[in-house]
């Protein structure tokens, strides 16, 4: 390489993950998706689009539809950055109000 | 009444609507055609397309998110409509209404089509429910004079028709999850 000498190269880790090493359990969960009460969106609409877009049960999806309802919001997923975005984005098309934002 | 929306055996969804039915689908998805390629500045284009930052010091982001995702947003819920409009036969509204109880339109959606539909009477239910000023305490129920009764009376109708969809979609559903939970 241009100009190189004998001195080691230092290597970068490119990921997370190379330079933790794989053992490192801390979860890459820093962000979170909050749903906001609306009055126009139903409850078993809101219920559907927590199964649709998260996989989740029908108790849980309802369970936290009416944490939106009655508490006027609810978390209803964590992940990093870039997959809360992506969802955030999926629920604005089902019309439901949705941010994200750094769980603190 | 003979219910609008039907899950057959195969997935799909058969959809039957009165002639009056499909004459009010028609006007209201073509208004809501209209707002979508140019939402106005306000309430409605805010419920359309909300923040996805609330945090100010994220305005980088938010507006990223924007670039990102708003054009794509459009051509979907665009893409919903006029899939919607596509399925409903042309009417002659002053017709179908006279005509009111006979059959106006009778096909079926598969289940991704199913899905459109769901959205674009959703989106159609937030822009008129928005313009209307629907809240918690005043869901749309408007005396006969008011001058939002019309209005309030079809947003009734959209809601009453996409509860039925989202039932039907609940069924094919199931009530297991997918996730790790």
């Amino acid at each position: 390489m241009p100009g190189g000498t004998d001195t080691e190269e230092i290597v970068v880790p490119d990921t997370v993950e190379e330079l933790l090493g794989e053992d490192d359990v801390r979860p890459d969960v820093p962000w979170i998706i909050i749903v906001w009460n609306d009055p126009i969106n139903t409850w078993d609409y809101v219920t559907f689009v927590f199964q649709k877009v998260f996989g989740y049960a029908r108790a849980k999806a309802r369970r936290l539809m009416l944490e939106v309802h009655y508490q006027g919001k609810s978390v209803v997923a964590s992940g990093t950055r870039e997959k809360c975005e992506a969802d955030v984005a999926r629920l604005h098309g089902y019309g439901l109000w949705a941010t994200l934002q750094k769980d603190r | 009444m003979a219910r609008t929306f039907r899950r057959r055996r195969d997935g799909r969804i058969t959809v039957r609507l009165r002639a009056d039915e499909v004459a009010l689908l028609r006007i209201v998805a073509r208004d809501v055609l209209l707002i979508i390629a140019a939402p106005p500045e306000g309430d409605v284009g805010a419920r359309l397309y909300p923040r996805a930052y609330l945090d100010p010091t994220e305005e980088d982001a938010e507006n990223e998110f924007r670039a990102l995702v708003h054009h794509d947003l459009a051509e979907q819920r665009h893409a919903a409509l006029a899939m919607l409009l596509d399925k409903l036969p042309a009417v002659d509204p002053d017709a179908a209404i006279q005509a009111g109880d006979e059959a106006g339109a009778d096909f079926d959606l598969t289940a991704d089509e199913a899905l459109q539909w769901l959205t674009a009477v959703n989106d159609a239910r937030l822009v008129l429910g928005t313009a209307l000023g629907i809240t918690e305490d005043d869901d749309g129920d408007f005396a006969p004079d008011d001058p939002r009764y019309d209005l309030g009376t079809c947003y009734h109708w959209l809601t009453f028709r996409q509860t039925e969809l989202v039932e039907v979609l609940l069924d094919g559903i199931g009530e297991a999850g997918t996730d790790d939970d």
